[in-house]
Parts: C-alpha cells; structure tokens; sequence
C-alpha cells in the first residue's frame, strides 16, 4: 500500500508503512564476532522524533549498534524493535531507514542527480515522481548547478551534502548517521552540524547519530549514550551526562580538558566528616548524607570550575588544595595551567581567563572547587556517590 | 666525488639494454620481418622472392578458405569468451556473495586453468571418444543416441567450444572474483540501505563498477583467444572438413605445411588489425568509465 499522504515538509512518504517516525529498541541486544563479544546484552528505548548521539572510544560497539539498525550487522541475540515490531530477521531493503556513511559511499558511477535518485528508481516509483523530488532535494541541499557532476568532481562537503540528500529522499522513518562530519576540515564541520541540528528541527525524524567526537554529541543531542567496551556507561542530556556523570570513565570522557581526578577519603572525626585530598583536609558540611565508616573516594572536578585565587575568603563550601604550577598553556582567551601536588604524587588541570590570572610557573597556589561542583566515585567500584 | 656523475640517460640505457635487446630479437625482428614478408611472395618451397605490394594481402581476401576460417574464428571467439564470461561472472558473483568460501573451492574451480591446453585436448579427446568416451557414454544413457562428437562437424564445434570454456572460464571467474572482492564495500550497504534488492544491486552498483575489470577480462581472454591454438589442433586439428579450423590452425598450415610464408604473414597482419581494433575499441570504451568514476 502506498498511499499520498504528505507529512508537514511536503515529502510523500515512499514506502509501503507510511510513518512519520519511529521508535527503536534493543532488548537484551547483544553482538558476537566469533567469539568477540563487540556489544553486551543492552537495553536501549530512542523514542519517536528523538535525536541521539552514541559516543564512545574507537572499539566501544557505537558503530555496530547503528549498523543493526540499519540491518547491515545481524542481531546476535536479543530483540531489536523499530515501532514495537521485531525487525532481526527483516533486510536492510525493507526496514525504511536512511543511513549516511562515514565515507558517504556515495555511487561513484552515477551523477549527483542519480545518486539522489538510487533510493526511489530501486523501490520503482515513477520517473516524473522522481525527477520532482530530486529538484526538491537538490533546492534543500543546495546543489541544484551539481546535478550533472559526479562524485569525484565534487567537495567533501558537498558530496556530504549528496550523501544527505540522498537519505532524505526517501522521507525513512529513521535517520542513521555514521560519523557523518569526521572528513569534513573544522569550519565546515561546525557549519555542518549547525545545519544538521535545524534539518532534525524541521524534519522532527527519530535521528541516531553515531561519534566519537563529544563535541558533536554536546552540541546536537537531545540525549547521548555514552558507550565503552560495547557496554552502555550511562544515557542521559548532555547536561546531565556532564554534570552528573555517572562514573569516572564518563566524567573523564565528557568534557575537555578532561576531569581530574585525586583518591581522597572521608573519615568521620567528632562527629564532622572530613575530607582528606593529598594533604589537604576539609570538614563536609553538615547536610549531605555521609557513611559512618571511613570511605575510600575517587574525587573529580572540572578544570573550569578550579580556581586560583590566594585572596579568595575564606569560605566553607570550597574545596582548597596546595598545589604548584608546572607550565602554561595559553588557549586566548582562556590559559590551561597544568599544577602538580608538591610531592608530585598527581597532578590536575585548570582552565582559567587569562587576564585574571597571572602566575607563573614554579609558583604555590592554593588551588579552589566549590563542593557544590566536586564529583565523588566510589574508589571500588567507580561509579558516582551521591551524598 | 671526483668522477663526472653519468648522464641518467646513460644509467638508463644500461639497465634497459639488456630487455630491449631480448625484444628486439623475439618481437620486433620477428614483427618486422614478417610484415616484409607479407609484401612479397615468399615460399619456403621456391627459391627467391619478388616484392608483391598489396597482392598477397588482395589474395588472402579473396582466398574462400581463409574467409570461411575466419568467420569460423569470429563464431569462435563471440560463442566462447561470451559463454566463459557469463559463467564466470555468475560463478564469481555466487562465490563473492557467500559469506564463508573454503579456499580449497576457489582453488578447485581454477583447477583447469593449471592444465597445458595439450593436455586439456588430451583430455577431451579421450572423453569425447566415440568408442568409450565418458562423455559420448553418458549422452547414450541418456537417450542422445551414440553422438560422434568429434567426427560430426556440428558436434566437433560444439566440443571445441565445451573444451573451451572447461579450460578457460577458471581465468575469467578467477579475476572477476578478484575483482569482486577489491570493490569497496560502502556503496553495497548504501544500495542495501536504500532499498534495493539484489538483482537492482547487480545491475546498478556492481556490473557498473566491475566495468573496468570487467573490460580488462575480456581484453585478456580476447587475446588469449584469437591465439587458440594447441588442445583444438590435439582434438580436431581442425576437422572434420574443416569444421573447427579456427585461424591459428589455419595460418599454422599455412606457413609450416605449404611453407607459404608471405601468404600466412599477411593473414597474422589482417588479424593484428582486426584484434587490435577491438581491443582498443574496449579499452577506450572501459577508460572512458574510469575518467567518471575513479
């Protein structure tokens, strides 16, 4: 059944199940190669409309989870549900969903305008149809005096822009993306995440979108999941993800300069709970919600969020470690100042203005985090305490 | 350094002598005199020459025998580097779309190729054996009669072409699978991504970017092919009445049974042309692609 019903945008819907969008879920999905186990028996629910980003290491089963959706990795077990029907045994051809490669994989024998075309001409919808919507497309992806080229005569950036149109074409019900940006120079890369960030706005489609840049995943998700060693680490906005990253691994991927990270404990003395960093020792305030016994800590705190400042009041809700600086990196507006404890036991990062600060390298300072911004992970296990 | 470094044209001329010399000898001498030769009346039989400008060209043209030979060659060479290029695409395609191949199948199926085309006539000969030929049992059992392969002249074609594609479509399968294989595999998940089935991807992805591969194959086999020459003459040698005289059994006779050297060198010259022209028609035709797509 194909029927004409148009979606607010004015794409006809090309396949025989007219939606719009829709939701995908791993139930207990898991991937095998041999004997590799590339992704973990995994839940995962991207609801309708939703923009995700899956980001991980290189290795991490991102890239193979997106792979099965589209169907070009076999489920090895679990279910994969797109709009609540089981699609493990269904062929790629017949899932209706649109994938942009890395690469583009773009067809090198076939003009713009065929390539366009691939997508309608192999489900045999008619030529005038076709030839209207590839104008269409062509208007919407800027290529309209392209059409005639092939592939080697064109950018990277326009032939992403091809790979783009050529999965719109099609009105899918999921968009794919496999690190679509990464062989784009860094000005395009921004101009083109920008311009994927309103086509997911006006096109409202499920979008699942695959890197290993978190810049990409902060600026465009509405929700990230964060992979690592074909495990899920945590699924969250990217607010949150940063804010309250659910274990160290998360709190040092998410974030640059990276967290840092200093073992610490906290030991109940006359009744105060002190915290104990290198040789720093800082009572806790008196409302959170803190063990009895003595509690080993991975501590973490962003560079941004670490202050210089000696003449700073003395207050008791901040963290203040001694710490020395051992060299500079001015950034412009921002300088990184790498500091090491003083018996070189760890070091941290801080991510100052420039102007403000002006100390030099070999210099003392005491090193300043509110406890409001201080992340704890338990020193076993990792994963974030809340107190 | 004291010594005058040596010209590179020198250095080169050194190194390339030794290969040049070698074609000098084998090709170039042998080419140039045989194109002299197909513009005189040289036999082997008579002694002297007279220089015959086109004239021995003229009378390969209007010799019936040639021209019957020819056209024979021409069914020879459409018929068998067709069927062994269908087979062999199909076989390579099959093979290139089966996930996990044992390399002992590959190395079975190009097991032909490894025979001398003397041994492969051999073998034929002996199957194809209107007595106790394997292949003449077979067709009796199943109800063809006793066919006499190689002395009914239909039938002793039929066989060349049989033998044929028994030795050679292991050539054309082994470097279209190679060729399969080296394709990137992007632009098949794309197509399968976007909606299209198998034969659409056959059609539209991988015979257009097999062109080149695939134009270099028949180029090959093409050349390959106008030289037959060995396991046809061990078969048929050419009979029954002339039935399977293919070009080279042809100028074989020509030059080394009636000793008619100027007569065969023109007739290797008409070849030259005519394989030359659709070589080079194939290959412009395949480069043209490659100015698109690589």
């Amino acid at each position: 059944m194909r029927a004409g019903r148009e979606n607010q945008h004015s794409f006809r819907p090309a396949h025989r199940d007219i939606h719009i969008m829709a939701k995908v879920e791993f139930k207990a999905v898991e991937k095998k190669y041999g004997n590799v186990q590339a992704v973990w028996p995994l839940d995962l629910t991207i609801e309708s409309g939703e923009f995700i980003v899956l980001l991980g290491p290189s290795g991490c089963g991102k890239t193979t989870l997106l792979r099965m959706i589209a169907g070009l990795e076999e489920v090895t077990a679990g279910d994969l549900l797109i709009d609540d029907i089981s699609v493990n045994d269904v062929p790629p051809k017949d899932r209706n969903v649109s994938m942009v490669f890395q690469n583009y994989a773009l067809y090198p024998h076939l003009s713009v305008a065929k390539n366009l075309a691939f997508p309608l001409k192999a489900r045999r919808i008619d030529k005038a149809e076709i030839e209207r919507r590839v104008s269409e497309i062509a208007e919407i992806i800027g290529l309209k005096e392209f059409l005639h080229r092939y592939p080697k005569q064109l950018s990277g950036g326009q032939r992403q822009r091809v790979a783009l149109g050529r999965a719109m074409i099609r009105n899918p019900i999921v968009f794919l993306f496999d690190e679509p940006l990464s062989n784009l120079d860094a000005s395009l890369r921004e101009e083109m995440r920008s311009e994927l960030i309103q086509l997911h706005a006006r096109l409202g489609k499920t979008t699942i979108y695959v890197t290993h840049d978190q810049i990409e995943a902060m600026t465009m998700a509405q929700k990230i999941v964060l992979m690592k060693n074909g495990h899920i680490e945590q699924v969250a906005t990217p607010r949150k993800i940063y804010e309250r990253s659910a274990n160290v691994f998360v709190g040092g991927f998410i974030g640059s300069p990276k967290m840092n990270f200093v073992s610490a404990r906290i030991e109940k003395v006359n009744d105060v709970h002190v915290l104990y960093v290198a040789d720093a020792a800082t009572p806790l305030p008196k409302g959170w919600k803190l063990p009895e016994k003595i509690l080993s800590v991975i501590l973490g705190f962003r560079p941004q969020e670490t202050r210089l400042q000696n003449d700073e009041p003395s207050d008791l809700h901040v963290l203040k470690i001694p710490m020395i600086v051992r060299s500079l990196q001015p950034l412009g507006h921002d300088v990184l100042i790498d500091l090491g404890s003083k018996d070189d036991t760890w070091t941290s990062v801080a991510q100052t203005s420039w102007k403000k600060n002006s100390v030099s390298v070999g210099s003392e300072v005491l090193v300043h985090i509110n406890f409001s911004e201080l992340h704890f992970f338990d020193a076993q296990s990792k994963k974030r305490i809340n107190f | 350094m004291k010594a005058k470094a040596l010209k590179p044209g020198i250095v080169g001329g050194f190194f390339l002598g030794p290969a040049f010399c070698y074609l000098l000898l084998i090709i170039i001498y042998p080419m140039c005199y045989s194109l002299w030769a197909s513009f005189t009346d040289l036999r082997l039989t008579k002694p002297g020459w007279s220089f015959t400008g086109f004239g021995t060209y003229a009378s390969v043209l209007g010799n019936s025998v040639f021209r019957e030979s020819f056209v024979l060659t021409i069914i020879f060479l459409f018929c068998v580097v067709v069927i062994e290029f269908i087979l062999g695409f199909a076989l390579a395609y099959s093979l290139n779309r089966m996930r996990r191949t044992h390399p002992v199948m590959r190395s079975l199926l190009i097991l032909p190729l490894m025979a001398t085309p003397v041994t492969v006539g051999l073998i034929w000969k002996l199957m194809l054996n209107s007595n106790f030929g394997i292949i003449t049992m077979l067709t009796s059992k199943l109800g063809f009669g006793k066919l006499m392969w190689l002395s009914t002249p239909e039938l002793a074609m039929i066989s060349v072409f049989i033998m044929d594609c028994w030795h050679w479509m292991p050539f054309m399968f082994l470097v279209l699978l190679a060729g399969m294989d080296g394709l990137p595999k992007e632009p098949f998940e794309s197509a399968a991504v976007d909606g299209a089935g198998q034969w659409f991807t056959l059609f539209h992805v991988t015979i257009p970017l097999m062109r080149r591969v695939m134009a270099i194959t028949l180029i090959f086999r093409l050349m390959f092919a106008v030289a037959t020459f060995d396991s046809v003459f061990v078969l048929t040698k050419g009979g029954p009445a002339r039935a399977t005289d293919i070009i080279a059994l042809y100028l074989f006779r020509t030059a080394f049974r009636n000793m008619n050297i100027s007569f065969a060198s023109a007739v290797s010259y008409l070849l030259l042309i005519v394989i030359f022209t659709m070589v080079f028609t194939l290959f412009r035709r395949s480069m043209k692609n490659v100015s698109q797509t690589s």
